[in-house]
């Protein structure tokens, strides 16, 4: 699988990345059968760019999310970072490594410390990370928080005593404080009321200009991604379906997951035609994902041949790939 | 289901493996070996066949072997001479040593023969002359020589040692037959005698250069044909390395169902059967104890859910409570010094589980049923009241939690009787966690019974490991800490299979 | 776009909020807090053991002039775990009395940091004690016999029971409270004495009453070292296993699973009746044979609970954060996921501090714990058992047993409660 090439040096590149967890069973523990939440991703992420990754829960997204960070360790496939293999690093290097990538979580509760302060929370990688000690750290720390539109009478307090919307806003300046250039935001949003989850996006496209960040910025709603990526990626059952610029993506999606997907965004005009398309069934089990092209039990136009053989990913126009083999096909 | 059954069967030897392995390492930090300790009450033996009986019983015993490796086989050829030298000195004291190695270059014999004899009557082994004199007169007059360069005793202690070691040395002898010291050629064709167990005394009768010669030049011969069966590969050396131990022998013996023999002198009774007298005492009390619990326990729990905030309730809480406090053998002895001493009554029999015999002899059957329930009375009432009260309080907590669940609400609404609604609808969701305690209940009954069973004069498991301890019968401790090993074990399934059984909820796959 | 807080301006929250909330909750609960007034007294009666039971009086008028011998004896002739709990009753009153102080001196003062203020004081306070300590061994030691002539020619000022738990009287052996013994005196007369023991003496002609509070440290010593040796190891042990996991978890799991096999009370007989005969440890006072023997037999309970709260933690998302952010795994385990986790492991300890204490009496009872003359509340038992007319010994020492294992497991029960969130309003 490939991808586009923007022209700029890409920060990040997966390529080919399988997450598999065995199933076992039986008196011997013997491995039945494989989960495949990730099988086979490749995308690049360039320099200040931001990849979004859109997909159902439980396409794998995360997965692929936490193994760039090697917070899980990926069954194959390769992550570089910078030109260096992640896979391959060891203390030191990985220690830098942790400098230069971080991640936002999803779920603002459980993400930060409930016994520490946010001082602690936010501080406590400078002084691992040998930058800022004391006083000096305390500084920076009270900077970071206004970073992120806190303030620092809040250096003291707990976790408890803020709001999602806050809390996200500690979680960010967590990451941003080893100043990485890359950061991997988990689902950032999903968590948030709507109104919160646009301050925060904005938040995350001022640091990025600030900053010169990439993101890779993990969702499960495309209307989401739309503000902020500069290319999407839509996953379903551990694989990448389509990718493309933002722009191309809504405008013209080609698969036709994608087309299922986005006919699902509520459009703020009443009078707006809405021939939307449902999706029928559940998703698959990932256990035994179905033979052929993964998506042909729920897909609108599959025909024969999906079910047979995996649809290789296809060019349909400059820097838009398509994982079908009736892109073009049009969804009655 | 099956597989998880098949599983936790597995799982079992694997666990028992660990648990001897434990218990081995734990009974061997105990100071000297059983039979030295066995020895010291003295009982049976008359001292001539003292020597001779303790290394049968070694034998027995496997004290022969190193407890958990036997290192022998990698042993390189210096290390195997040292520890040969080490054999023949029998001690490890430097002393000695010194003394052997000036006397192997020929200084005075004489001046180092005093020395030795003066380290002799330092270790105050001259009591002991006999048994040195007895094995002296099985090794033959052969090792005379030796024997006179080092004592007597030494010299007994070192053929004994010697076969502990058994062919590991036969390499390092045979290396020694060319040496240049007469003595050592004599002591190396008679130590190849005795290890390889072709001990003839006549042929190491009256040694001369002659036979010497002869002697050693037969061994050379035997050595050409017989050096394979010594040189072992490094397959074997693994084997006997953890196999030629006492652990090894022991988890062997006990595949076999075999425990061993009681160390307690006197006695040499199979552990096994000895196990399975005092586990008959206890398993009665426990099995009907463990019956009493669930019986009683689990209607005082449903009871206290349903007048959950009553003063009955709240009054039964509290006793509850402080049985649950009690511990038991605190309550043993309170129940005891009430109603058994005299202070104030004296009803309640005490001491064992029937009368004394004269009594017992006169007693017709239904009598001695009867009086065998009596005695089980209070030792039963101890046993039971801590884990009754335990239980009955989770028994109530369960209870509680079930009754405020939306499905009890819906068979109220149904118009189902209150009755049917508690006992059909409630309780056997209260019950599931109660299994689980099963599992916990036999080991802390196993261990509580010491006590009780001590303060009761029960002839129970529990009064076995004790008087295991006291007498230092280390068999007999590790065959009861196997099988209450796999009573637990047993326990731990059951109460797993019920849980399986009642929860259908769990499946175990 | 900044969003300032709309709550309410809070003091500061530096100190540990989590455990003000349950302390609040326990404070709530009645019976606790009688337990814990209980279990305080309990602490305050063994730490100052030696004031309200000693046979040196505390001043004394010898032909050498006025003398101390109290503190003179203080740390003669005990045993290691009486020298300190004698240092903590010399040290505490005065040490809390200087930490007090401290605390509130800096309190209004802004330029005076509080940690500075405590060093400052506690270094001050050290030294005048170290410096009282060396003085109270100057001077002549004045023999036991003319200290307990002293005693009868009231020529001293004692403590209110003027025997230490060791002290032999001849006159009473084995006689209960308020007998009256009929001796004969130097000069040959008949004259009745009333037994001076308020709860009589045992066969040694020790005094019961002395005998109880010194018992009191020795279980109060094994309940809290035992435990927290346990409580360490399995924290160590469950913290490995639940956040490793793998290979690790199979091979701790498969150790816990095979330790659960013995019961426990009988694994640690065994070890004891073992160990207590060993050579190299004839000469270790068995109170710590005992306390090591729980401490490193008990663990499992506090390692698997330790290891379930590890399992839950560790795929939260501020310890994934934590390890993007290149914190080292002892960082992790320690700072992260720990706190978040002990608080089962204390309420556990707290029972564990109540069967500790059991087991230890349980021990002495069947005469392979504590031998007299060491003072144990199973020992006694034993005595009182072994002798049942001697009631003045079989009541108060298992009454201490009953009451301390009740004290601490309500107080356990209470923490349970009021750690658990769904009883909280």
């Amino acid at each position: 699988m490939s991808s586009e090439n923007t022209g700029r040096s890409a920060l990040l590149e997966v390529s080919d990345l399988k997450m598999h967890f065995p199933i076992k069973k039986g008196v011997f523990s013997k491995t039945v059968g494989w989960v495949q939440a990730v099988d086979g991703v490749s995308f690049e992420v360039g320099e200040g760019e931001t990849l979004g990754l859109v997909g159902e829960s439980g396409c794998g997204k995360t997965t692929v999310g936490r193994s760039i960070l090697r917070l899980i360790e990926p069954t194959a496939g390769t992550v570089h970072f910078e030109g260096k293999d992640v896979a391959q690093m060891r203390g030191k290097e990985l220690r830098r490594m942790r400098r230069r990538m971080q991640i936002i979580f999803q779920d603002p509760y459980s993400s930060l410390n409930p016994r520490m302060t946010v001082e602690s929370i936010v501080g406590e990688a400078l002084t691992i990370h040998g930058i800022a000690q004391g006083e000096e750290r305390r500084q920076r720390v009270r900077e970071l928080l206004e970073k992120v539109g806190l303030s620092k009478r809040h250096l003291n307090r707990y976790p408890h005593e803020f709001s999602g919307g806050q809390r996200q806003r500690i979680g960010i300046a967590r990451a941003i404080a080893l100043e990485p250039r890359f950061i991997v935001c988990d689902e950032a949003v999903s968590a948030l009321d709507v109104s919160i989850q646009a301050q925060i996006i904005n938040l995350l496209i001022e640091l990025q200009r600030e900053m010169n960040l990439s993101y890779l910025f993990i969702a499960h709603d495309l209307a989401v991604v739309e503000h902020i990526s500069t290319r999407v990626a839509v996953m379903y059952l551990g694989e990448i379906v389509e990718m493309a610029s933002s722009r191309d993506l809504y405008e013209s999606p080609t698969h036709p997951y994608t087309r299922c997907l986005m006919s699902a965004i509520p459009v703020p005009d009443p009078t707006a035609k809405k021939d939307r398309i449902v999706l029928e069934g559940d998703v698959p089990s990932p256990i035994n994902p179905p033979s052929g092209c993964h998506f042909h039990t729920r897909c609108p136009i599959a025909q024969d041949r999906c079910r047979q053989e995996a649809p290789p990913q296809v060019e349909v126009g400059s820097g838009h790939w398509a994982a079908c083999h009736f892109p073009e096909d049009p969804i009655s | 289901m099956w597989t998880y059954i098949l599983k936790r069967l597995l799982l079992i030897p694997i666990t028992l493996f660990g648990v001897t392995l434990i218990n081995f390492v734990v009974i061997h930090m105990a100071p000297g070996s059983p039979i030295d300790k066995g020895m010291g009450s003295g009982q049976g033996f008359s001292p001539g066949d003292i020597q001779q009986d303790t290394d049968e019983l070694r034998k027995q015993f496997h004290l022969d072997k190193p407890v958990l490796f036997n290192p022998n086989g990698f042993l390189d050829h210096r290390e195997k001479t040292l520890r040969l030298v080490r054999i023949i000195l029998s001690h490890d004291e430097p002393r000695l040593s010194e003394v052997i190695v000036s006397l192997r270059k020929g200084e005075s014999q004489v001046e180092a023969l005093s020395q030795v004899e003066a380290l002799g009557e330092e270790w105050e082994i001259a009591n002991l002359d006999d048994t040195a004199r007895g094995a002296l007169e099985e090794g033959g007059v052969a090792l005379e020589t030796f024997a006179r360069s080092t004592t007597k005793l030494i010299y007994a202690t070192a053929i004994r040692r010697l076969r502990d070691l058994g062919s590991w040395s036969v390499p390092t002898l045979v290396q020694r037959l060319d040496s240049d010291d007469r003595n050592e050629r004599i002591v190396a064709t008679s130590f190849l005698a005795l290890a390889t167990k072709r001990y003839d005394q006549k042929a190491h009768e009256g040694v001369n250069e002659e036979r010497l010669t002869e002697l050693v030049a037969g061994w050379k011969s035997w050595w050409q044909s017989h050096q394979y069966e010594y040189q072992y590969g490094w397959f074997r050396k693994l084997g006997v390395f953890f196999g030629e131990t006492q652990y090894a022998l022991y988890l062997w013996d006990l595949m076999h169902l075999d425990l061993g023999l009681s160390t307690e002198t006197g006695q040499r009774e199979p552990v096994f059967d000895r196990i399975l007298r005092h586990l008959q005492v206890s398993l009665v009390l426990m099995v009907i104890s463990t019956i009493l619990v669930y019986t009683i326990a689990i209607p005082i729990g449903i009871f206290s859910a349903v007048q959950h905030r009553t003063l009955t309730e709240q009054a039964l809480s509290l006793f509850l409570f402080v049985l649950y406090s009690l511990p038991s053998f605190v309550g043993a002895i309170i129940l005891r010094h009430l109603f058994a001493t005299g202070h104030p009554w004296d009803f309640m029999p005490v001491d064992g589980l029937t009368s004394p015999d004269a009594e017992w002899m006169w007693m017709n059957a239904l009598e001695r049923v009867g009086d065998y329930l009596w005695h089980l009375v209070l030792p039963i009432v101890c046993l039971t009241y801590g884990g009754l009260a335990s239980l009955s309080r989770y028994a109530r907590t369960g209870m509680l939690e079930v009754i405020r669940q939306d499905y009890m609400r819906t068979a109220r609404a149904k118009g189902l009787s209150e009755r049917v609604v508690i006992l059909k609808h409630g309780l056997r969701n209260a019950l599931i966690p109660l299994i689980t305690l099963f599992a916990n209940l036999l080991p802390i009954m196993v261990g509580g019974s010491v006590i009780l069973e001590h303060i009761f004069s029960i002839q129970g498991m529990g009064y076995l490991s004790l008087q295991s301890i006291f007498k230092n019968d280390y068999t007999t401790l590790m065959g009861v800490m196997v099988i209450t090993a796999i009573l637990v074990q047993l326990g731990i399934l059951l109460s797993d299979l019920l849980y399986a059984v009642a929860d259908p909820r769990i499946t175990y796959d | 776009m900044s969003s300032t807080p709309t709550s309410t301006p809070q003091p500061d929250t530096r100190d540990l909020e989590y455990w003000q909330i349950v302390w609040g909750q326990l404070r709530r609960n009645r019976q606790a807090m009688v337990a814990l007034v209980f279990i305080l007294v309990l602490f305050v009666l063994a730490i100052f053991a030696p004031v309200l039971a000693h046979d040196a009086p505390f001043v004394y008028d010898g032909e050498n002039g006025t003398e101390f011998p109290w503190f003179r004896q203080l740390f003669l002739f005990e045993f290691q775990h009486d020298h300190f709990f004698n240092c903590l009753m010399l040290l505490l009153l005065p040490g809390l009395a200087v930490l007090w102080g401290g605390w509130r001196l800096s309190a209004g003062n802004a330029d005076w940091p509080r940690g500075r203020v405590v060093v400052w004081w506690g270094v001050g306070f050290l030294g005048v004690v170290t410096t009282l300590a060396l003085l109270t061994r100057i001077g002549p030691l004045t023999p036991q016999s003319e200290l307990e002539r002293s005693f009868v020619l009231e020529k001293g000022v004692f403590p209110p029971i003027p025997y230490s738990f060791r002290t032999r009287d001849a006159d009473f052996v084995s006689e209960g409270p308020g007998v009256e013994v009929t001796t004969i005196d130097q000069e040959g007369n008949e004259i009745i004495l009333v037994n001076p023991h308020w709860l009589g003496t045992d066969a040694g002609g020790r005094d019961v009453a002395a005998r109880l509070l010194y018992g009191a440290r020795v279980a109060l010593t094994i309940g809290f070292i035992g435990v927290a040796i346990y409580v360490a190891i399995g924290v160590l042990i469950g913290a490995c296993a639940g956040y490793f996991g793998g290979w690790v978890d199979i091979l701790i799991s498969r150790l816990v699973e095979i330790m659960i096999t013995f019961p426990s009370f009988f694994l640690i007989l065994v070890l004891v009746g073992v160990l207590r005969e060993h050579e190299d440890l004839r000469n270790v006072p068995k109170i710590f044979v005992i306390m090591f023997v729980i401490g490193f037999t008990s663990w499992t309970g506090v390692a698997r609970l330790i290891r379930g709260e590890f399992l839950k933690f560790r795929g939260r998302e501020f310890v994934l954060a934590a390890r993007a952010l290149g914190l080292s795994n002892a960082r992790i385990i320690l700072r992260h996921i720990l706190p978040n986790a002990i608080a089962p492991a204390l309420v556990s300890a707290t029972f564990g501090v109540a069967g500790a204490i059991l087991t230890e009496s349980g021990l002495s009872f069947l005469g392979v714990g504590i031998d007299a003359p060491a003072a144990s509340w199973g020992q006694m038992v034993k005595v009182g058992y072994e002798n049942y007319e001697w009631w003045w010994i079989l009541w108060p020492s298992t009454a201490m047993i009953f009451l301390t294992v009740t004290a601490y497991n309500i107080l356990g029960e209470g923490l349970r409660d009021a750690l658990d969130p769904h009883l909280r309003e």
